[in-house]
């Protein structure tokens, strides 16, 4: 698997994980697809975390999109007091931690197996 | 074994990012994933809101035939079933959906168990809830309310429904309050509905000040104690007509008065409801109305939260079409009118709440004496779970006179405080039963026929009806009390001082058609010292006369001028206090011209405590300093808590004794006159006006705001523009206010406007959270979609779901 198959199957399967199970199986889902990776340019984390950040970001876009008249985004901003912006880049940063820690997780776990 | 460590470090974040996202890292935190993740935090409401869709089929099981609602422009349910039963699992289904964690946390703090969600810091308050006995007493009232099969059943299909919502909730839908203190609904009962009516109780009728006046009273002479205190004051407005014939009451039961011990009291654990709480109604008949139909209108001034006190609904089935507002936890419509009658409340504020002092035999406090016996006092265990902690337990020691909320210093020495309260005690009536039939009653026999069943916290139920009646029923259950009982605290050591006795309901006071067409109620005295049977009670004064003065005028009045009476910010308050005191300001103020010119702009000042004008400002400042003055013997440190004098008391005192001794200045060694006070507290007002940079208008220095129930500040909504003062009808004094204004045309079709501030959505992120508020902040209304035709092509539902079975 190549960061770009990486990156798609981390959003769907993340996507449909994510509603059909909870939040929290970004990770060990992660950590799965890290364990799949032959090929990477870059450090594992950085692709997983590209992914889970879009993830956590898109998700945050259409949950904005359902109601644009009171925007969730900004309330929940004032109640953090944060301004939407930076609370839309801490939303998506930790699904992109989550997902990028889990791949590296996984792309090191293979790494030491492999090597023993 | 590069490697080995990449993978354990990785491994070791991964695990302690999800710890952190999962765990309250602060405790009056929520965990951070119930806010940041976008599948079920918090935006997650957002997509919920958006499923509420126009078009909407639901399976509800337990429904026996099918329920329509339709949704109008406001977000105001319209629900149309094919029986009782139905109808109000849809009405519980509706109250859960739109206001679940304000039902939930109501009945928390109805049962003392706010600290099983909010953790030690509401532990006090749980107690001191316990111990007053709400749980109890909705105990008590759901007790009684299964005596009647076929009310009872109204109630437990009300909570399938609210039940069914619960059910339906899904991690990702839960209402906000819920993620952000991190629990989880529990499911609805009828007892939980007995709880809201507790709590109504505890805002409207535990407020006393026996301990405030017995202390008084041992400091006063008796002249000056009967006139301060006087519930009959000179002037006053009562709510039926004063000359009224008591003729009906066959059986006088006037009693000698209550002899008083002297001794002194220590704080009680709690503080009364701030000034604020209470309520407008009247109702014309056809004779003063411009229409020829009698109008009625309402307005009650409950505490302003978001969401809202009030759920605005239309209940329609084969024996019932009735509109108003409810109160989301309890079935039916509490305020409101159907195409016959219409009725709205106001608090009676007569005091039923009477505190005991217990002679212990010993320090153990296990037995006390009762007329000259040692009796025994019973043990109730209040457990507490508080989350985060640990498991508390209160013994509270129960006597003849109730439970012992608390033991003071008295000057007899260490004494229990045992109370009796009439709202916690076993219900006379059913009051569910009660809403029911009034929402059902098509003429004032039907209508009369429901109050009776009515208990408690007593209310001043107007009514009007199609047929051009108007009436007004000082109603509820009142003690039999002898003279001045229940004013002072009373000895414990005497069967005789029990409440145990109450008045007939048939005696209550009341006023059918009076002479003078018109009937109305702002919290005032409710009779006048004729009626036989003694009350006391903490009664407004200024919004009565202004109303009863108001509606005398010979005139027909229109809808308008009735909207106008209802949001007008106009108080007798300050006319009577400048009227009082003009000719003595005007020599005083003569002599100092810088003074002169805010005396003349207050003494034109047409007392309407307008949003935008500084005079009201002034005049608050004055009447905060005079009122300091003439009471600053009230204010000495080492004194035991007293009561103030009201306001009316306050001017009245200056009216009748200019002369007292009272003016004069404990702290100073000169002798001060009323003159000198009055222009002291001028100077202070205008040096303190001159000096302040910010609050120079009225609403700067009063602001409103309407806070969410959790005081959540990006909930809330913060210096809403409003005009009002809290003796004026539209009696704002922030968190206090109209929280629902309703006026109805009694003509045929009825015709009916109404509002209250916020929306009908409890979900923040809704676009129907606080979307009312504007609109009331105006003095405007929206024309009710009552009665609703369903063909008519200008009814045109926003959303409709059909519940089938």
């Amino acid at each position: 698997m190549n960061n770009i198959q990486l990156y798609i199957a981390l959003i769907v399967l993340g996507w449909l994980g994510s509603y059909l199970v909870e939040w929290w199986f970004l990770s060990p889902l992660a950590l799965l697809l890290g364990l799949l990776i032959n090929r990477s340019k870059f450090p594992p984390f950085v692709p997983g975390f590209l992914a889970g950040f879009s993830l956590w970001g898109f998700m945050v876009a259409y949950q904005i999109g359902c109601n644009f008249e009171v925007p969730a985004i900004v309330t929940t901003a004032t109640l953090l007091n944060v301004s939407p912006i930076l609370l839309l880049i801490i939303i998506s940063s930790t699904g992109g931690l989550l997902a990028g820690l889990g791949v590296s997780c996984g792309y090191f776990l293979k790494r030491v197996v492999l090597s023993s | 074994m590069k490697q080995k460590l990449y993978f354990f470090l990785t491994l070791f974040l991964s695990a302690l990012l999800l710890w952190t996202l999962q765990s309250k890292i602060l405790s009056s935190a929520p965990p951070l994933a119930n806010i940041l993740n976008p599948f079920n935090g918090l935006l997650a409401n957002n997509q919920h809101l958006f499923d509420h869709k126009n078009q909407r089929f639901a399976r509800c099981e337990m429904l026996t035939e099918e329920v329509t609602i339709l949704f109008d422009e406001f977000m105001v349910p319209h629900i149309y079933a094919k029986n009782m039963e139905d109808l109000l699992f849809a009405q519980g289904y509706l109250h859960a959906h739109l206001r679940l964690w304000q039902m939930d946390i109501q009945t928390r703090a109805a049962s003392g168990r706010l600290s099983e969600v909010l953790g030690e810091s509401t532990l006090q308050a749980d107690l001191l809830t316990r111990r007053l006995g709400l749980l109890e007493g909705a105990l008590l009232a759901e007790k009684k309310w299964q005596e009647n099969e076929k009310i009872y059943s109204l109630l437990e299909a009300y909570s399938k429904g609210v039940n069914k919502f619960i059910d339906e909730l899904s991690p990702a839908s839960m209402p906000v309050e819920f993620k952000l203190l991190n629990y989880n609904p529990e499911p609805w009962t009828p007892l939980k509905c007995a709880l809201i009516t507790k709590n109504m109780a505890r805002t409207l009728c535990l407020n006393e000040s026996d301990v405030e006046h017995s202390n008084l009273a041992a400091l006063l002479p008796d002249s000056i104690f009967s006139e301060l205190f006087n519930d009959f004051e000179e002037g006053f407005s009562p709510v039926i007509p004063e000359k009224t014939s008591w003729k009906y009451i066959t059986n006088d039961r006037r009693y000698p008065p209550v002899q008083q011990g002297i001794q002194f009291f220590g704080n009680k654990p709690y503080e009364n409801e701030p000034e604020g709480i209470g309520s407008n109604n009247w109702a014309i008949s056809p004779k003063k109305s411009s229409t020829g139909a009698a109008i009625l209108c309402s307005d009650p001034h409950l505490n302003l939260t978001h969401p809202s006190i009030w759920f605005e609904n239309h209940l329609n089935a084969p024996d019932i079409d009735v509109y108003g507002v409810s109160i989301p936890g309890l079935p039916g419509v509490i305020i409101g009118f159907n195409q016959s009658i219409a009725w709205a409340q106001t608090n009676v504020a007569q005091d039923v709440l009477d505190w005991y002092t217990i002679d212990w035999e010993d320090e153990k406090k296990g037995t006390y004496w009762l007329d000259g016996e040692k009796t025994q006092v019973s043990f109730r265990l209040d457990t507490h779970y508080v989350r985060g902690a640990q498991w508390v337990v209160d013994t509270v020691r129960i006597t003849d006179f109730g439970p012992i909320v608390y033991d003071t210093e008295t000057s007899n020495g260490k004494r229990g405080m045992a109370m009796t309260w009439l709202a916690v005690l076993e219900p006379r009536g059913n009051d569910p039963k009660c809403i029911i039939e009034i929402n059902k009653a098509r003429n004032y026999k039907e209508f009369y026929e429901g109050l009776r069943e009515y208990d408690s916290p007593a209310q001043n139920y107007v009514y009007a009806d199609v047929e051009g009646n108007i009436g007004m029923h000082v109603h509820g259950r009142f003690p039999l009390r002898k003279s001045g009982q229940g004013k002072f605290v009373q000895e414990g050591n005497n069967s005789s001082h029990k409440m145990n006795q109450f008045i007939p309901a048939e005696h209550n006071a009341k006023s059918i058609n009076p002479v003078r067409g018109f009937v109305s109620s702002a919290n005032q005295v409710s009779t006048d010292s004729s009626f036989p049977y003694y009350y006391s009670g903490n009664f407004a004064y200024f919004r009565g006369i202004f109303i009863n003065r108001t509606l005398e005028e010979e005139k027909k009045f229109t809808v308008r001028d009735m909207m106008d009476l209802q949001t007008s910010a106009q108080s007798y308050f300050p006319e009577m206090l400048i009227e009082i005191i003009a000719p003595v300001m005007d020599t005083l103020c003569s002599k100092d011209p810088s003074l002169l010119q805010t005396w003349e702009q207050l003494k034109s000042w047409n007392c309407v405590f307008e949003k935008s004008n500084s005079v009201p400002v002034i005049f608050e400042l004055f009447w905060e300093a005079l009122y300091e003055l003439i009471w600053d013997e009230f204010s000495l440190k080492n004194l035991p808590p007293v009561k103030k004098p009201s306001k009316a008391s306050t001017i009245l005192f200056i009216k009748n004794h200019p002369n007292s001794s009272y003016f004069d200045l404990v702290n100073t060694e000169k002798i001060e006159t009323l003159e000198d006070i009055l222009l002291l507290s001028f100077q202070t007002a205008v040096k303190g006006f001159e000096s302040t940079s910010q609050s120079k208008t009225w609403m700067e220095f009063k602001p409103l705001h309407i806070e969410h129930l959790a005081k959540i500040p990006a909930f809330s909504d913060h210096n809403v523009p409003a005009s009002g003062h809290k003796d004026a009808p539209n009696a704002l004094n922030s968190p206090a206010g109209p929280s629902w204004r309703m006026v109805v045309e009694m003509s045929t079709p009825v015709k009916a406007y109404g509002i209250y501030p916020g929306g009908q959505s409890g979900e923040p992120f809704s676009q129907y959270y606080k979307d009312r508020t504007e609109t009331w902040a105006k003095n405007e209304y929206h024309l009710i979609n009552f009665p609703c035709d369903l063909e008519a092509p200008s009814f045109q539902p926003l959303k409709k779901w059909v519940l089938t079975p």
